[in-house]
């Protein structure tokens, strides 16, 4: 599968000028010209450039003319080194690839990540990407790589203090720092589309036939053992997070709506059943079969 | 843990990191969050991530197709802490293998040391903290003073 060999196309924005129809006396932001205007949109990080484009008519208008040339900058910014993963993470996340894997078509994949990460220049492929493409990773980033790596500090750096004993200030964190858990994520979401459960598909599943050693080889293997430590943390904290949402959704004889995953028989585990909200029925939830049986 | 709940805590969490951010940040009652849970709970289909990551498979990976970072294992190459960069090891590693290459990972590490981060940061945080101090009395308390990159053949 090709991920990222897609020619070097040129931004179609690069003379497109907004002129400013209305001066703002009082505005010297605003009366600069179209070229600085341009630049500074491109210097901004996510959270600037949102604020600006909001806040200034001009600079809306100089956004729109330019918004691919300008989101891929900003990607540029915001992941640095881990542009490559966050597009495998991306491509990977595609329904038409989701839904068809294949166990060749998954070596084929990790293949060419693993070739692009050793002979790209980090992000020079940005540049390349469609506007949907930019838009979709710049969503997926600040709506919910940032958030869950903010959850993660106050959340791991909290496990700390109750080992430590002490409570301490805990500063801002580093850019190397920032650089582990933002790969850590997307490296974990990445194992997540290429072996986990389809997030597009609700029934029936694939099941694939890779042996643990194939995929120690074919996925773990391409990364430093520090690395894989730091996938094993992010996946420790999404372990942590699900297992305390199965805690608040458990069946309880008090509670309506929830899961007795814990009754269920050991051997006909694709039977889950769930207290039905609202009803006094009891539905079952059948995953990999079409079948529907009653419970009392 | 029981055995259901576990592969289906497994498949869940391995749908991604977008239904855990719904379930931490967007479920506005519990009902909220058994309607979202409905959906989206599955069972795993393959090896969790434990799984791939113990002694068994990785031996068999070592065996099958041993690679240039088991050889840099075998000859103890030098990977002392060289200052926090992307690129480099952090000191939480180098601690732990004493300053020489080691490609161990999953298994020897067990998840309390997970819990709080230890690989995710830079040695200033580690110092200030008293992180370094938790993380040598938990490995030792995990290993006892022997290097598990011993245990292997």
């Amino acid at each position: 599968m090709e991920l990222m060999g897609k020619p070097y196309r040129k931004s179609a924005a690069t003379t497109a000028y907004v002129v400013p129809t209305l001066i703002h006396v009082n505005a010297p932001l605003e009366n600069l010209p179209a070229e600085i205007r341009r630049y500074l949109l491109s210097m901004l990080e996510y959270g600037g450039l949102r604020a600006l484009v909001h806040a200034s008519p001009v600079y809306h208008q100089q956004y729109l003319l330019d918004r691919q040339h300008l989101l891929c900058e900003c990607l540029a910014t915001i992941l640095g080194g881990d542009a490559i993963d966050a597009y495998a993470v991306y491509r990977s996340g595609l329904i038409e690839f989701s839904i068809s894997r294949t166990e060749e078509e998954i070596t084929r994949f990790i293949e060419a990540y693993q070739d692009h990460r050793s002979t790209l220049p980090q992000y020079s492929f940005l540049k390349t990407l469609t506007l949907d493409e930019a838009i979709s990773m710049v969503t997926f980033h600040c709506a919910v790589i940032k958030p869950l790596i903010q959850h993660y500090t106050y959340w791991a750096l909290g496990n700390l203090t109750k080992e430590t004993k002490v409570i301490q200030y805990n500063g801002p964190l580093s850019g190397a720092e920032e650089t582990r858990l933002t790969r850590a994520l997307y490296r974990f979401q990445l194992y997540c589309n290429l072996f986990g459960v389809s997030k597009y598909r609700v029934g029936c599943q694939q099941i694939f036939e890779f042996e643990d050693a194939d995929i120690l080889r074919i996925f773990i293997g391409i990364y430093e053992p520090w690395e894989v430590e730091e996938i094993a943390c992010a996946y420790a904290f999404t372990k942590e997070m699900f297992n305390q949402v199965f805690d608040d959704i458990r069946w309880s004889p008090t509670l309506q709506g929830t899961f007795d995953y814990d009754s269920a028989c050991q051997f006909c585990i694709t039977s889950l059943f769930l207290f039905s909200i609202g009803h006094a029925s009891i539905a079952l939830y059948c995953q990999g079969t079409a079948s529907n049986r009653s419970h009392e | 843990m029981i055995v259901n709940r576990r592969i289906l805590l497994e498949g869940t969490l391995s749908r991604g990191l977008q239904l855990l951010h719904n379930v931490l940040f967007k479920m506005k009652n519990h009902a909220h969050l058994v309607s979202t849970m409905q959906g989206q709970i599955s069972q795993s289909r393959g090896a969790s991530l434990t799984q791939i990551m113990s002694d068994e498979p990785q031996s068999i990976r070592r065996e099958q197709y041993p690679s240039d970072r088991d050889w840099k294992e075998t000859q103890r190459e030098s990977c002392p802490f060289h200052g926090d960069h992307k690129e480099l090891p952090p000191l939480a590693w180098t601690l732990i293998w004493r300053g020489t290459y080691s490609n161990q990972f999953g298994w020897v590490v067990e998840d309390d040391i997970r819990l709080w981060g230890y690989i995710m940061w830079d040695a200033a945080r580690l110092e200030h903290t008293g992180a370094k101090e938790v993380l040598d009395r938990q490995w030792e308390a995990r290993w006892k003073g022997y290097d598990p990159r011993n245990m292997l053949f």
